[in-house]
């Protein structure tokens, strides 16, 4: 189980919540009850300078 | 028991398990495994010469160990075969024989210590499936103070303890010093009806009848003695049973409202029991003393014994609801049917019922399952999945992978081996066609070509003002039925496609919309534990999450596709579901679904469809 941040795509409400990744279960916005909640695409690491050497 | 065991088209296999059912509807197969009863049943005259010299004695788990038996022993006294059974994890062993008392001891000589599991397997078209459920084991969590008093007893217990032919042959006794209590109290929904924490979310429908019988059979027994019910609410529905609630009430018993707080041990070393309870009906804090207290357990869905123990669903692909229960065809429309073709329920697996409700569906599932063996041949509905475009596969297995009902045979590349769709298996959701992603499976009625044509036609006109709407034919678009039937104001900005699970909306019929000008997609379905279609809907649900991202990657806001599930009851949820998505199309601009079509034209999200012959491609060829 991994904790992950969903929003809402109806009334934008940030929520966490548990993930297990094996099961698929049915979410709602705790705000506006929508179904339509999607776990936040991380922001991309941010490229590490090399070493300077 | 005795009529099933001798009539000559029933065959009884006891000690048996099955491990494993394949096939489909009127042809299904079931390995089964036999357990050695080291016995032979047919030779055995459940004399009881052999239970005399057994030196094990152990808890006999059908007088819920109040009294013993020994490793060899009768089950019961009506079991059919009456015959003597030896369990071998309670035996001193037989590899080799350590003791063998039994063996000397019987006359017949039909015991027989080197049995072996049998497997095998047999043909039969229809499944009845009678599992039944668990009693509410309330030891887990020390309910009311069970496993620390000893005259804290279950329902099923003082069942024994009253029953002519339990432990104590019908007198009535409490555990700590075998007196007859004077005083018994009922305390009710022990493990039914709970919000939170262990125990079941439903009512268990058995138990206030239950402790209703239960407390004039006291009454019948001692007259004396007083018995005080602990109610939430008394369900008494159903023929002659408010009656029965009636008598109980004039032969003195009291019924009280409201669940008590404590119970505890007197401390005079009595054993008595006091418990504190607040009584809802004067809101006053009450205290009661008692000889005896019972709990009356409710009932919990058969969970597996051992870790890796195949499950029901798994065995019959059947799906269960939030609360464990299996799930139904149709609660209404088809109560005895499971969502798998020529599988049955019977009694206490679907819900549960008494014994007349559970004689009534069995005598219902019997005669289903009668209609489909008599007919000689099994007739589905024309909605069901095709090889369309079987030159085209690429063998990837997902048809088969998520398929619900197991209809699909997996392909095989290395010998080259298509999918084969078993059509008396299928029940037409369409997740594989929507899966497909080489659009070799196709649909027989709900065909892509049909769900496109409405897309466009929907989008001919004024696209700025509608939202491209799916909706599940079972539950969601049953909802818009059920807001429509309700007199419910809702705007008619969503135009609705029915298809028969929203597991049948491809990411092209998304994708599609918007290259058309859609400003809006809605996609809608059964929620997770109403699915007609067992777990179709958890691909839908992929999907749209899958299309989400895509969108968010390409710059199109993802908002522009709802997902919503709405249960065929929820009017209201879909009144408000069209509200909320017609404001967010107000959010829409032109400018926006412009800039979409532009991304969508020059990145193309779906492969482009290949060139095929007008007969190939036809839904119903």
């Amino acid at each position: 189980m991994t904790e992950k941040t969903f929003q809402c795509l109806r009334c934008k409400h940030r929520f966490s919540g548990q993930v297990d990744p094996k099961k698929t279960v049915e979410r709602s916005c705790p705000r506006c009850a929508s179904n339509s909640v999607w776990a936040e695409p991380q922001p991309p690491k941010p490229k590490t300078e090399p070493a300077s050497r | 028991m005795m009529d099933v065991g001798r009539h000559p088209n029933i065959t009884l296999l006891v000690d048996s398990e099955v491990e494993d059912v394949t096939g489909f509807v009127g042809n299904y197969r079931a390995r089964i495994r036999r357990n050695p009863r080291y016995v032979r049943a047919e030779d055995c005259t459940a004399c009881g010469d052999c239970a005399e010299v057994c030196p094990v004695v152990v808890p006999d788990e059908y007088q819920q160990g109040l009294s013993s038996r020994n490793a060899i022993y009768l089950p019961f006294p009506q079991a059919v075969p009456s015959a003597y059974v030896l369990d071998m994890d309670d035996c001193q062993g037989n590899k080799p024989i350590a003791c063998g008392k039994c063996l000397d001891a019987c006359e017949k000589k039909c015991i027989d210590f080197d049995a072996e599991p049998e497997i095998f397997e047999v043909a039969v078209g229809a499944v009845v499936v009678a599992t039944g459920m668990e009693v509410y084991d309330p030891k887990a969590n020390d309910e009311f103070g069970y496993t620390r008093f000893p005259n804290v007893v279950t329902s099923m217990e003082f069942e024994r303890l009253i029953c002519a032919g339990g432990p104590s042959t019908g007198e009535l006794v409490r555990p700590s010093d075998q007196a007859v209590p004077k005083r018994v109290g009922f305390i009710q929904c022990v493990g039914s009806r709970c919000s939170s924490g262990p125990g079941s979310p439903y009512c268990s429908n058995i138990c206030c009848m239950n402790t209703i019988k239960q407390t004039l059979q006291i009454d019948e027994h001692y007259p004396d003695a007083e018995s005080t019910v602990f109610y939430t609410d008394i369900r008494a529905f159903g023929k002659g049973f408010e009656d029965m609630y009636r008598r109980s009430r004039e032969a003195g018993v009291r019924f009280v409202r409201g669940m008590p707080g404590i119970v505890e041990e007197a401390t005079d070393g009595t054993n008595d029991l006091i418990i504190k309870v607040e009584n809802t009906t004067t809101g006053e804090l009450e205290s009661h003393r008692f000889d005896m207290v019972v709990l009356a357990v409710g009932l919990v869905p058969h969970q597996p014994s051992t870790e890796g123990e195949r499950t029901l669903d798994q065995i019959l692909t059947l799906s269960h609801t939030s609360d464990g229960l299996v799930m139904e065809a149709h609660p209404k429309l088809s109560p005895v049917d499971a969502p798998t073709r020529g599988v049955y329920f019977a009694g206490c697996v679907e819900a549960p019922k008494d014994i007349k409700d559970s004689v009534t569906q069995a005598g219902a599932a019997a005669s289903r399952a009668g209609n489909l063996l008599g007919a000689g041949e099994v007739r589905v509905e024309a909605i069901t999945a095709r090889m369309a475009h079987a030159e085209d596969c690429n063998y990837c297995g997902k048809c088969s992978r998520v398929c619900p009902f197991h209809a699909i045979s997996p392909a095989k590349k290395s010998d080259k081996l298509l999918p084969v769709i078993t059509e008396a298996a299928c029940s037409g959701c369409g997740t594989c066609a929507a899966e497909c992603a080489s659009d070799v499976i196709g649909m027989r009625h709900f065909a892509d070509e049909q769900l496109m044509a409405q897309i466009d036609a929907i989008l001919a006109d004024d696209p700025m003002g509608k939202v491209v709407g799916f909706a599940c034919n079972w539950c969601s678009y049953a909802g818009g039925d059920n807001a429509g039937t309700s007199r419910l104001q809702f705007p008619a900005s969503v135009r609705l496609i029915r298809t028969m699970c929203s597991g049948r909306v491809d990411e092209k019929f998304i994708w599609h919309a918007f290259e058309n000008g859609a400003p809006m997609v809605l996609v809608s379905g059964c929620h997770f534990s109403d699915c007609h279609y067992i777990n179709a809907v958890t691909w839908t649900q992929k999907r749209v999450e899958k299309i989400w991202k895509r969108m968010h990657k390409l710059g199109i806001r993802p908002e522009r596709l709802q997902l919503e599930w709405i249960s065929a009851a929820e009017g209201q949820k879909f009144a408000k579901v069209m509200r909320a998505v017609d404001e967010l199309l107000r959010e829409v601009t032109p400018e926006e679904v412009e800039e979409t079509r532009r991304i969508l034209a020059e990145t193309s999200p779906m492969p482009k469809p290949k060139k095929r012959s007008a007969l190939a491609g036809a839904p119903n060829a």
